[in-house]
């Protein structure tokens, strides 16, 4: 009878340690929950598990010495801890990437129901929209 | 006899262990995006020089005073080493490497490498003294333009461990200076901070 719990136990831990492994792949990616109108043109929800848990807010943009720079607010709306990650692309008059795989994934934690402000400049002169990804780590 | 009760369960584990031996020996080999974030180990990454970079590039070029001298025009600056002051083995000129490329890029400085001093000089010799190269085409000796500002810092960290826990801060302090002046136009830090727990298998 030990025998075979043992054994029980040890396909067990085999098994579940296979279903951890295959959940911590990344890759999910949500961009927030449009709050109005001018905000919506700019965010897509490609995860409405993350969009359920982290919100984008406040787009705040403005030209500094002929640059765009951007701040959003990324919410965490869930009590308990959430590790996401985001990343700006900009993009010029004609809808070309700017600089394109120059800005990296920025890890960030957010506590519970913690907002933290995010800021984001563009890279030249030539860029008039930008796009903030923010995914689950 | 119980051998036998337990053959089926004994067969079970012997496939699940194989799988998992098989999984463990077995190689792979993926291109990854150089922009991910990378915490394979709690050194010094990509992702922290990625997070440096950005920080002070967005930082310097949004200083209100900088602002107002590259709206007129593009100063020259020079990067000095960055000093490692660390215990760890951080290439740090490709820090500064990342951060001149990415504000030469801006449109709103432009920069001398002082790395290149002698194989400049060697060329403009060459050109100029050899006798092998034209005249009207040769780079003319003493016209190169004098740097304005020159950019300097550090890199430090506070490294602390347990048993179970390793908990590194590292601390970017990045300055321009104005050279005739001595005056420091600008200066930010940029702090991180990662832990490593080891986790409930030892693993």
């Amino acid at each position: 009878m030990k025998v075979r719990d043992c054994f029980k136990r040890l396909v067990g831990v085999s098994v579940l340690a296979g279903l951890l492994g295959a959940c911590s792949t990344s890759g999910i990616e949500a961009i927030g929950t449009p709050d109005d109108d001018k905000v919506k043109k700019h965010l897509l929800i490609h995860n409405d598990a993350l969009a359920k848990k982290i919100t984008i807010s406040d787009m705040r943009s403005r030209e500094v010495g002929g640059l765009l720079e951007v701040s959003l607010t990324l919410r965490n709306l869930t009590s308990s801890d959430k590790a996401v990650a985001y990343r700006f692309s900009w993009f010029d008059a004609d809808e070309f990437e700017v600089e394109a795989g120059s800005d990296g994934w920025t890890p960030v934690n957010l506590h519970g129901a913690q907002s933290t402000a995010v800021h984001g400049v563009a890279p030249n002169g030539t860029v008039k929209n930008y796009r903030l990804n923010v995914k689950g780590q | 006899m119980l051998m036998k009760r337990n053959s089926p369960i004994v067969g079970l584990a012997l496939v699940a262990a194989s799988l998992l031996i098989l999984q463990a020996c077995s190689n792979k080999v993926a291109y990854q995006e150089a922009t991910e974030v990378e915490t394979t180990t709690i050194d010094f990454g990509s992702t922290d020089l990625q997070q440096i970079a950005a920080k002070m590039v967005d930082s310097v070029l949004t200083f209100p005073p900088i602002v107002r001298v590259t709206d007129e025009r593009r100063p020259v600056m020079f990067v000095d080493k960055i000093k490692n002051k660390t215990t760890e083995h951080i290439d740090t000129e490709s820090i500064t490497d990342t951060i001149s490329n990415r504000i030469l890029r801006s449109g709103k400085f432009r920069f001398v490498d002082m790395t290149k001093v002698k194989e400049v000089s060697d060329q403009l010799n060459f050109q100029n003294e050899s006798g092998m190269v034209n005249r009207n085409t040769a780079a003319q000796v003493g016209r190169q333009i004098g740097a304005e500002f020159m950019m300097y810092g550090n890199l430090s960290s506070i490294v602390k461990k347990t048993k179970d826990v390793k908990d590194v801060y590292y601390k970017f302090t990045l300055k321009v200076m104005h050279l005739e002046s001595g005056i420091i136009e600008w200066s930010d830090e940029k702090e991180i901070r990662k832990t490593r727990e080891k986790s409930m298998f030892g693993m």
